[in-house]
């Protein structure tokens, strides 16, 4: 997407375009939609976990087959963002 | 920002004050209780210190009344929150709001509607119908007590002015109300308030009408009564009001914050904030009903005095720093709308008018702007060629549109001028053509005995089109007939040559008749040879005057680089030889192209007087070697 985003910034009057103003919002949306989705299952995956500490689910939850945490989306590279970039000079 | 311990910190306040609500009203039934005991009389004032009031003074009138103010209060709050409440969809009814259909082509109202799908994503609740408001101010509005029925509207001002980011924050604001509920929160608060207001209205009848054939007792109690409940009703409602307008302005911290957790990016609603303090309307609202869904706007829809009690949404400065600590205090007003392609300018349009020939000024073609032209189209350009159409005579337009008479035209525009000629040409026609099409040709011949230059492109470029259509056969023995009328004069003229070459370049390939070489692309070193010989062509078709022909050669051969090229002689430039350079010159990479085209422009404008003869030589090279270019409007 950032190769697609830097080449049509070379050409503006190709990105003024009608059809190309549309096409680059549907990639924006698609995109957004996916990183969104992603991001709202973890929002729920914490709440959960939360809420599971919270009282009375702290006591009863093991009860009622909630004994384990759901675990986060993972993703290929989480290595990679969990550790700091690294700056050279 | 840390929006889960905003958030947190916004819904304890609101339960705070939410208590403090619901005390407030059990206050009022006891204020409204002993009001009634004091007003019939229950209570008399000299007995209230003697210790023998406590009879009268017991609990089952207490109740009673306390009840029968209750049941008025919860009537009144049912009525209110029933014609309140229900679908989203009537509220952007009362609004005039008109539904976005997906799929529009409106861009701005598919990017509402993208991101309305993909917050609704975020937040894990099914999308709700977008409705947009005709304002040109920058609001939004969520309606409806449940996710399922929920709406979301827009107005013009938000989708047109905010960014794509700013957008989505505003949007993720709307949905965070339907996911906390705050709808559902205020429709019960403004449905209680109603109740408390209907004691004040039925002392404000009691007041007016009652009263009138009692006792004189009763007649003071009634009209105390009346008093009483006027002033806890309409006093109720006004504290009341300011209560539920601190409520609303604690759900709004809340979802600000949670429009910072959906999006993930707090310069998204920031932005948003920003833009309406800088923006001149604001986000005021000039529909009148936009009183009633105050609460459930984006930002204050209604001017309001700089501190207000009843404000619904918290100060614009408030909401900007609780996002973003270090901002500095400025609203700047940032244009984000892209430039789009600039228009022709009035005064270039005002020169389209005239008809004249061809004939550019020079400052124009000396930068060789009009290379520039070739795949572009500016609006004097298409009412250049809608003047053009016009001229054309109808009959002329008709016959380039049929497949049958197009054939008969062509062979029109190649008849010579010469009078004996033609009539061998005509001859000729009448053996070898088609039998219909040799008759056209005489008709178009006695009606139109000539056309002029600037037409004559124009016609070809609609002529292929309909040549198209004729079947192989057709086609092969309209080409022999075409060669066999040009040859027959045995000399060949500019136009007769860039008509052949032009309808075979492009005819000859839709009819598979061209084997199609997939080559690679030469460079200007490799086809030097024909540039040669295509620049020579071009000096020599003109008038050149004032300069030698070796002067204005050396001129265009620096537009080339350094090419080891020189001007041939005028007996060297023969046809075959031309055909082949053209045929060499439309493989040359496409990088290149201008820079030849350039070249040949140089030679025209080189004695300041360029001739209509000389720019249809010129688009006919462009067009054979596939760079075509737009008839030149001065």
């Amino acid at each position: 997407m950032s190769k697609f985003n830097v080449v049509m910034e070379a050409y503006p009057d190709l990105k003024a375009n009608q059809n190309m103003m549309q096409l680059s919002e549907e990639l924006i949306s698609t995109e957004n939609k996916v990183s969104f989705a992603r991001q709202a299952f973890n929002d729920q995956v914490m709440e959960y976990n939360t809420y599971k500490q919270s009282f009375p689910p702290v006591a009863l939850a093991s009860m009622f087959g909630h004994a384990q945490d759901a675990s986060l989306l993972a993703f290929e590279d989480s290595a990679e963002i969990q550790a700091a970039p690294k700056v050279s000079f | 920002m840390n929006f889960f311990k905003a958030q947190d910190h916004a819904r304890q306040s609101t339960t705070k004050l939410v208590v403090l609500f619901s005390l407030a009203v059990l206050s009022l039934i006891i204020l409204t209780n002993l009001l009634a005991m004091f007003a019939f009389g229950f209570v008399n004032t000299e007995q209230l210190t003697a210790a023998s009031t406590q009879r009268q003074f017991d609990w089952e009138t207490f109740l009673l009344i306390g009840s029968a103010v209750f049941v008025t209060i919860l009537f009144g709050s049912f009525y209110k929150i029933l014609s309140l409440g229900g679908s989203g969809a009537k509220v952007a009814e009362m609004m005039d709001a008109e539904l976005i259909i997906d799929g529009t082509k409106d861009i701005h109202k598919q990017t509402v509607l993208n991101v309305v799908e993909e917050m609704a994503i975020a937040s894990g609740i099914p999308v709700p119908p977008v409705y947009l408001l005709h304002e040109d101010s920058i609001n939004a509005f969520a309606a409806g007590n449940s996710p399922s029925n929920a709406v979301i509207g827009v107005t013009r001002g938000t989708i047109e002015k905010l960014s794509r980011d700013e957008l989505q924050g505003v949007i993720a604001h709307e949905f965070s109300h339907i996911l906390n509920g705050d709808m559902r929160l205020n429709i019960k608060l403004i449905g209680i308030l109603h109740g408390i207001l209907l004691l004040g209205i039925i002392g404000y009848y009691l007041l007016r009408f009652g009263g009138s054939s009692r006792n004189s007792k009763d007649n003071g109690g009634i009209v105390a009564l009346a008093l009483g409940l006027v002033v806890i009703g309409y006093g109720g409602t006004f504290f009341g009001n300011i209560i539920k307008a601190a409520v609303n302005r604690q759900r709004e911290f809340l979802a600000d914050a949670s429009a910072v957790q959906f999006t993930r990016n707090p310069d998204g609603i920031a932005g948003a904030l920003k833009r309406i303090g800088a923006d001149a309307v604001g986000s005021t609202l000039q529909n009148p009903n936009s009183v009633e869904i105050s609460h459930a706007l984006f930002s204050e829809g209604i001017q309001r005095s700089f501190i207000n009690l009843f404000a619904t949404h918290p100060p614009l400065e408030k909401r900007i720093r609780s996002i973003e600590p270090n901002w500095d205090g400025k609203f700047e007003y940032k244009p984000i709308i892209e430039e789009p392609i600039k228009e022709a300018s009035h005064s270039q349009s005002q020169r389209a008018e005239k008809t004249g020939p061809l004939i550019a000024g020079a400052s124009l073609l000396n930068s060789g702007a009009f290379v520039d032209r070739i795949g572009q189209l500016n609006a004097s350009q298409i009412e250049y060629a809608q003047q053009i159409l016009n001229q054309l005579p109808t009959e002329i337009k008709q016959a380039a549109h049929n497949p049958f008479s197009v054939r008969a035209l062509i062979y029109f525009l190649v008849l010579d001028t010469d009078s004996d000629m033609r009539r061998q040409q005509l001859q000729y026609l009448e053996s070898a053509a088609d039998e219909g099409v040799y008759g056209e040709t005489v008709k178009l011949v006695n009606e139109f005995p000539d056309l002029s230059v600037e037409h004559r492109l124009p016609l070809l470029d609609i002529s292929l089109s309909t040549l198209r259509q004729l079947s192989k056969q057709q086609y092969r023995l309209f080409k022999n007939n075409l060669n066999a009328l040009v040859a027959m004069d045995s000399k060949i003229q500019l136009f007769e040559w860039t008509l052949q070459k032009i309808l075979f370049h492009h005819l000859d390939a839709v009819f598979g008749q061209t084997i199609k070489q997939e080559s690679k692309p030469l460079n200007l070193i490799q086809t030097q040879n024909a540039c040669a010989v295509i620049l020579s062509l071009l000096v020599y078709s003109g008038k050149q005057v004032g300069m030698s022909h070796e002067a204005i050669f050396a001129a265009a051969k620096e537009k080339l680089g350094d090419l080891n090229i020189e001007l041939l002689p005028a007996t060297e430039i023969s046809l075959t030889k031309v055909n082949d350079s053209l045929d060499q010159l439309a493989k040359l990479t496409p990088l290149k192209k201008p820079l030849l085209l350039k070249a040949c422009a140089k030679i025209i404008v080189a004695d300041q007087q360029i001739s209509a003869t000389e720019i249809e030589m010129f688009r006919a090279i462009a067009d054979l070697i596939d760079c075509p270019m737009p008839p030149l409007v001065v």
